[in-house]
């Protein structure tokens, strides 16, 4: 450590100690009630005003503050669902003073308290010109919430998660506010109680299209909130990374007071509900007496040939054949074929929470064993958390946090991919390829059993899709440290320091001759592939704020500090085939043939200073402005420091004694804010760089040699996006009822472009250039009601609502429009990111003989925009009914609309069953295929999917719980017993949805993808069910 | 607002605001100057151990790693890339292998009927390889005529990179349409854009490189011999064929140069057996949509299967990738590491024999039936494992009788194509001599590419050549002349 840094931290620790500080104390306590009811209110915060110091209540609704200095301080409680309240309290030295609170319900609660990540700064939401969203997890019921990406679904505005795929622990893609960068991961940054996170997703060796990602090893239960900050308007003080908004997770803490324990254990099942389709054949028959199969079991198509001579139901519209019969089976859901079966989750955890008046814990840990509905997609996994703060003496407190998790994961191959046994299924057989007892092929009988292997579509039955699978091996943990110094009354300093560290063993072993795989891949000598990676991200922040009353009704805040990240990442990579038969070796070194190996390396550091001032009149009126500048290892070398400015205003109106507040109105609060932030460029685009590539020369001698690497462009800068946003929160009907709407408008300059170079120039493909622009609007609304709360009964609603709108406003002089999604989607300027582009087909059966022919076709000459790829509104409605205090029901639904998604499962299976002589889709085979069905196909050979792009607009039923809660006389007899609830819930229950293939909302690409929204063989969504036992100790 | 504005008030407000920002900014950058001296003084500066720097290669062992890496850009280009390469895109391309899988455009290049060229197609690839081939061959040339020291290795170092930037103009001359940029990037990083070359012209620039290489390689050594087949092979291309084969007759006849092929890293495996492996591509396979070609892709290919012909050794390997039709793999390319015979002595006699033909001269007959006198010898120089190559196909002859000459200049000429196209078979000669006989010699494209029912439904198209990619018109001297793609139908 540098000399300088030492001797900083020893001051700083001196000072810390000094006993002098710590006379003239006293003790505060007290409890929360709902005003309404007079329960106590668990969860609540109480803090001293203008100090660094709080406290949670307890179950009970009880809190005790300890080291307060003597003489009166200012106390102010506040939860999410309340108004808040504040009194002035005197404690003497050594004496503890009293304090009750009775907080009144509202929908609208402007003073609930989060920690900025940079700064360290406490900041009430009342504060902010910016519309952040707050999800408590003590407000949902987590029996239907298996992951992390579930806390974040569908419930609040602006966020949107997309791709989720219905394998176990799959990654999820996730947007806030739109998509700003083209090039750039649109990715939100992350924090655990202030240490940046990965949310890189894993996928090295890769199994076709999903992938893992570590979001999920953060343990719902864990979490206290979760705060969704959306936009550049309130992340400026973020800087080179901010631009795609960030999410700060805070996990629990622990609460002064005797030890409280909470166990739960989790049992569910998944299944497949989804609907797929059949497989056909439709044939003419030529000898009605012979057999369905031959003796070798093909297809008998001699006595049934398919329609061929250019094609099967078109081939019926030239008069080649007539269809007598069709044959139809549904390879995916028959028993004997079926790659389903029923998953199993099960879930147990156990937390502690308490400690002394110094020092508060909360330790949990759980244990997760779960498989899909493929069942050797599984995930076993192990967290552990442990959080310590330490109130080190009435000016310091520090704060510990780590978390841990071990995780075994197989991901089953899928999309796109031949041993997905998805695609296997879908391109089956028109009829059960059997053979029975003595190995003749059959078709159907009680014998009947043993599938063939033409069963399936790429003739990789299930046993063999299950020897290819991916195994994922997880260390992650992150370690965080926070502390709070107030030297002076008005002085605070603020630092953190964290390090998130993913460890991963990505890895694929087929042993010699475990499948019936030889001859073609593998050679049937078995292969192994392994991935070993390392993560490296660190966090570093300090601070120091001063608080000033410029006058008794003006409240300055000034901040001033310096941040640091760093993102490092390694890997060794080794494959190689041949192993030793029998010997179940599962080591690279172990392989005897084609064996490579390779290592990936990548470092990126970004260094920042800033300030922020902020001034507030009257606790109603609150200006603030904030600089940030950043300077970043990936800027090109010709570009210094970057600035990143910000503003905004917030005025709690209905405050304002003179306001005139019509009758229902009981609060008002109008917000304003604009700024800056970036998105930085990523390791080596700034640099001209060859690689090295073995090479074979003639001799037939391997010799290290250069391939080009990169074409950098030394002027790389960040993309910088600019965002404003106006809103105003109301309290309505005595807090009965919430609104919070906004306006958002982002724009996003210097947005990096992929630029193609010309091929011919002979370097790399294309070069990062800051040239384009991007565009993103929309309106946020939210509303929470609580229209019915009597005696024994109470009824909550929550609707979220947002809509995008996206625009590529420029791209650069003279590039083209950029092509991705194998050319069916395109960046175009005008137009939304990522927008599907086709030729558009028409057709008309003019013959009137109900089967279309190429003929009947008509193409247009160039591609036309179809539509979003993002979705331009989503709405999701929640509902909470209370029945006599103990029987609680939830409902989720969400919604998301003015979006296409190409279905290109249902393309795929036409086109390559079209190209086999026994089986088809139901546009080739099925003689009542409609001409729509029958249109788009041919148009698809013609050169246009258009056909296939499909409105993707659905409405899911995302979650149901019932919670029964035991009655305190039911568990009066178990002293140690203080609460226990059962709950049983569903997740994902239905869909509504006009889209025709598997699901609406998955994704080829997973996460991985930045705009490509294909499904192609993906792994629906599944329903789960589950049971949660909760005690309380 | 009305009334003129006060200017010392506008600067006032003006100088206000800046100064206020300015302060901001000195403090943020004041931070920034605390922490980098609380750290180290290269705060920012990061390790990269996995890129080799162009700072790196002004030396002679780093014109050495230049020289092999631009041998490695050609192998990759012409017969790499994990599949899809200049030889494997010619083979589907054109008669000798039949797609068997399900990327579309594979099929659509099998089809000869490729995507529109702002959609992206499996040749795209090719042509940027091929480009960064001729790039690198530049810059290793340069380097290695600077740094290395032994006379003997420099100039066949001059000479290899010389040839080898002629064969990726020959290849792209060959395979893309007209109107093909030679663009440059020198030592500074300055760029010259290519304008649209016709294939005539990118031929005479290949012929450059070939005697440039030509003067630098010693006679008689592998450089020279290389050289004199790729001009060879230029020249016959351009029509010049009494021209090709004075280019050629100093190589002797047992000469080969090879691409040679790894079985570790992908890229640089054999494309044929990578492909073939996982049953993508097969030699003509039966066609349910057209019986009548059966033994000859699109009617008009050659019987690479039916013919039982030792240098074209074949064997069953079951169902395809997407299970439509049987894979007939190439016997010769049976590992990932078997390597490509790519420039030969056989296609020196070869180019003799058709100028020999061409000019009335009865030796054309004689030059062919001294080859296929000597097919095993000849085969075993080319393919280096030809003989278990050979045994382990289902083929069946291992002798080829002599031919007879059918009488008419039009079929001796395509007796000798179907000559070439045995003797050369998937070495990515293919697609150039069949736009050949289209370009030089008169024939409809319809009655030398694969015409008719194609076998996963649908027709061939009548594309003749591959498409220079979209990104090329970030080419403005492209772009001028060709906003909408070059014309793939013309040869």
């Amino acid at each position: 450590m540098h000399s300088g840094v030492r001797r900083l931290a020893a001051a700083l620790f001196a000072l810390a100690v000094l006993p002098a500080w710590a006379a003239a104390q006293g003790t505060i306590t007290g409890k929360v009630t709902d005003r309404s009811n007079q329960q106590p209110v668990p969860n609540a915060q109480v803090l001293i005003v203008g100090t660094t110091r709080g406290t949670l209540t307890d179950d009970q609704g009880q809190f005790r503050i300890t080291g307060v200095p003597a003489g009166t301080v200012q106390l102010r409680a506040l939860r999410v669902g309340y108004a808040s309240a504040e009194q002035n309290v005197t404690v003497a030295s050594g004496q503890t003073a009293t304090a009750d609170f009775a907080l009144a319900p509202s929908a609208l609660t402007l003073d609930v308290v989060t920690v900025n990540a940079i700064t360290g700064q406490q900041e009430r939401r009342r504060e902010a010109g910016t519309n952040t969203s707050l999800i408590n997890t003590d407000s949902l019921n987590l029996a239907p919430i298996h992951t992390f990406a579930d806390v974040l679904t569908a419930r609040t505005t602006g966020i949107n998660l997309q791709g989720m795929a219905g394998s176990v622990g799959t990654a999820q893609r996730i947007r806030i506010r739109g998509a700003n960068s083209l090039s750039l991961s649109n990715e939100p940054l992350f924090y655990v109680d202030g240490v940046q996170i990965s949310n890189a997703i894993n996928a090295n060796s890769g199994v076709g299209g999903q992938e893992v990602t570590r979001l999920n090893d953060i343990a719902p239960e864990d979490i206290e909130n979760v705060e969704v900050i959306k936009g550049p308007a309130a992340t400026a003080i973020y800087g080179s990374a901010g631009a795609n908004g960030v999410i700060l997770i805070t996990t629990k803490r622990g609460k002064t007071g005797k030890a409280r324990y909470n166990a739960f254990v989790e049992y569910g099942n998944s299944e497949d509900r989804n609907q797929y389709p059949s497989n056909f054949f439709a044939f003419q028959e030529n000898d009605g007496g012979a057999p369905l199969l031959n003796p070798s079991g093909s297809l008998n198509t001699t006595a049934r040939p398919r329609c061929v001579n250019g094609g099967r139901n078109v081939s019926v519209a030239r008069g080649g054949c007539t269809q007598n019969g069709v044959l139809e089976f549904e390879t995916i859901r028959d028993l004997r074929t079926s790659p389903f079966s029923v998953g199993e989750r099960a879930k147990y955890g156990l937390s502690v929470a308490g400690g002394g008046d110094q020092v508060t814990y909360f330790l949990s840990g759980d244990l997760t064993r779960e498989s899909g509905v493929i069942d050797y997609n599984t995930n076993d996994q192990i967290n552990v958390r442990a959080n310590v703060a330490a109130q080190v003496n009435d000016k310091l407190n520090l704060t510990a946090t780590m978390g841990y998790t071990n995780a075994d994961q197989v991901l089953n191959s899928n999309d796109n991919n031949v041993f997905s046994p998805i695609i296997n299924g879908i391109l089956g057989g028109p009829v059960f390829f059997g053979l029975d007892a003595d190995g003749n092929p059959c078709t159907e009988g009680p014998t009947c059993l043993t599938p063939q292997l033409r069963n399936f579509g790429f003739s990789e039955t299930n046993e063999n899709d299950r020897a290819l699978v991916e195994k994922f091996n997880v260390n992650h943990l992150t370690l965080g440290g926070t502390g709070n110094y107030q030297p002076l009354s008005w002085l605070t300093l603020n630092g953190n320091v964290g390090v998130d560290l993913t460890d991963v063993h990505d890895q694929q072993t087929v042993q010699p001759f475990a499948t019936n795989l030889g001859g073609t891949f593998f050679g049937g000598n078995g292969f192994r592939d392994s991935d070993r990676s390392n993560n490296f991200l660190y966090t570093g922040n300090a601070s120091a704020t001063a608080r000033f009353n410029l006058t008794p009704e003006i409240v300055s805040t000034t901040t001033g500090g310096a941040s640091y990240q760093r993102a490092r990442f390694e890997s060794t990579f080794c494959e190689g085939t041949t192993l030793v038969p029998g010997a179940n070796t599962r080591s690279c070194s172990l392989t005897s043939a084609q064996f490579s190996v390779a290592e990936g390396f990548s470092d990126n550091i970004t260094v920042g200073g800033f300030v922020r001032e902020q001034v507030g009149w009257k606790d109603r009126l609150f200006v603030a402005g904030s600089l940030r500048g950043d300077d970043n290892s990936a800027f090109g070398a010709d570009i210094g420091v970057q600035y990143y400015p910000s503003a905004n205003i917030s005025w709690v109106l209905g405050d304002e004694p003179w306001f005139p507040k019509p009758g229902f109105m009981n609060d008002l609060r109008l917000r304003a804010a604009w700024g800056q932030a970036g998105l930085r460029p990523n390791f080596r685009q700034a640099l001209d760089f060859f690689n090295s590539n073995p090479v074979v020369l003639p001799s037939g001698e391997e010799a290290p040699g250069i391939t080009i690497g990169g074409s950098g462009n030394p002027n790389l800068k960040a993309e910088r996006t600019t965002e404003y946003e106006l809103g105003m929160d109301m309290g309505l009907f005595n807090g009965r009822a919430g609104v919070d709407f906004t306006f958002y408008h982002k724009r996003s300059e210097d947005a990096l472009i992929n630029v193609p170079l010309p091929p011919s120039l002979g370097v790399a493909g294309s070069q990062l250039q800051n040239l384009g622009s991007i565009r993103n609007q929309g309106i946020e609304l939210g509303v929470n009601a609580t229209p019915i709360d009597i005696r024994n009964f109470t009824a909550s609603f929550r609707v979220s609502a947002t809509t995008l709108a996206n625009e590529i406003e420029t791209l650069g002089a003279d590039i083209p429009p950029i092509v991705i999604n194998r050319g069916e989607q395109q960046h175009r300027v005008s137009n939304p990111a990522g927008a599907f582009w086709q030729r558009p087909f028409t057709f008309e059966d003019t013959n009137g003989d109900g089967k279309i022919d190429v003929n009947e076709i008509t193409l247009g000459d160039t591609v036309v925009f179809l539509g979003n790829a993002l979705p331009g509104h989503t709405i999701s409605l929640s509902a909470d009914f209370t029945l006599f205090k103990y029987v609680s029901v939830s409902t989720l639904f969400d919604e998301r609309g003015n979006f296409l998604q190409e279905n290109g499962t249902e393309q795929f299976r036409c086109q390559t069953g079209f190209a086999r002589a026994d089986r088809g889709c139901p546009a080739t085979d099925d003689p009542n295929a409609s001409l729509f069905d029958q249109a788009r196909f041919l148009a698809s050979l013609l050169g246009t999917q258009a056909g296939y792009i499909e409105d993707a607009d659905f409405w899911k039923w995302r979650e149901l719980s019932v919670t029964f809660r035991l009655p305190p006389s039911w568990t009066r007899g178990i002293s140690a017993l203080q609460g226990a609830s059962l709950t049983v819930a569903g997740r994902n229950l239905k869909t509504w949805t006009d889209y025709d293939g598997l699901d609406p909302e998955i994704n080829e690409q997973g996460a991985s993808s930045n705009f490509n929204q294909n499904e192609f063989n993906t792994q629906p969504q599944v329903r789960t069910l589950t049971a949660r036992l909760n005690l309380t100790f | 607002m009305t009334g003129p504005k006060d200017p010392l008030m506008a600067h006032s407000t003006n100088r206000t605001r800046r100064t206020g920002f300015a302060a901001a900014r000195a403090a943020v950058t004041g931070a920034l100057v605390l922490l980098a001296a609380a750290g180290c003084k290269d705060i920012l500066q990061v390790d990269d151990p996995g890129a080799i720097l162009p700072g790196a290669l002004p030396n002679e062992l780093g014109a050495r790693t230049a020289v092999t890496g631009a041998i490695g850009e050609f192998n990759r280009a012409y017969s790499g890339s994990g599949g899809d390469a200049f030889l494997s895109n010619n083979a589907n391309f054109t008669d000798e292998l039949m797609d068997s899988e399900t990327f579309p455009t594979r099929t659509a290049t099998d089809k000869r009927d490729q995507f529109p060229f702002d959609q992206g197609n499996t040749t795209d690839g090719t042509y940027s390889r091929l480009h960064r081939a001729r790039h690198l061959a530049v810059i290793a040339r340069d380097l290695a005529a600077q740094f290395i020291t032994d006379p003997e290795e420099q100039s066949a170092d001059v000479a290899l990179m010389n040839a080898i930037e002629g064969f990726s103009d020959v290849a792209l001359a060959e395979a893309f349409c007209s109107g093909i940029p030679l663009s440059s990037v020198d030592a500074s990083g300055a760029v010259t854009f290519g304008a649209p070359l016709t294939t005539d012209q990118v031929l005479d620039s290949a012929i450059v490189y070939f005697d440039l290489a030509l003067a630098a390689a010693t006679p008689g050594s592998d450089e020279a011999n290389l050289a004199s087949v790729g001009k060879g092979r230029a020249l016959l291309d351009k029509g010049d064929v009494a021209g090709a084969a004075a280019a050629v007759a100093s190589v002797p006849t047992e000469f080969v140069f090879r691409i040679g092929h790894s079985d570790t890293d992908g890229s640089e495996n054999n494309p044929i057996f990578s492909l073939q492996l996982n049953g993508r591509y097969t030699i003509v396979a039966d066609n349910p949509d057209n019986p009548a070609a059966n033994d000859n892709e699109g009617v008009n290919g050659q019987p690479f299967r039916a013919a039982n012909d030792p240098r074209v050794p074949w064997k069953d390997i079951g169902p395809g990738f997407d299970a439509s039709i049987e894979v007939f793999s190439d016997e010769l390319y049976n590992s990932l590491s078997e390597p490509v015979p790519f420039a030969t002595g056989v296609e020196a006699r070869l180019i003799q024999a058709e100028a020999a033909q061409q000019a009335s001269d009865a030796s054309w007959l004689t030059i062919l039936n001294d080859l296929r006198d000597d097919v095993g010898t000849l085969m075993a120089g080319m393919y280096p494992n030809y003989e278990d190559q050979l045994a382990g196909s289902d083929v069946t002859n291992t002798t080829l009788g002599p031919l007879s000459d059918p009488g008419t200049p039009a079929a001796q000429l395509d007796l000798i194509f179907s000559e070439r196209a045995f003797w050369m078979f998937i070495t990515g000669h293919r697609l150039g001599d069949l736009r050949r006989l289209v370009r030089n010699y008169g024939r409809a494209q319809n009655t030398v590419f694969p015409d008719g029912p194609y076998h996963k439904g649908g027709e061939y198209g009548n594309d003749v050549a591959w498409p220079i990619p979209q990104e090329e018109q970030n080419n403005p001297l492209w772009v001028a002349e060709f906003p909408n793609g070059c014309d793939v139908d013309t040869p």
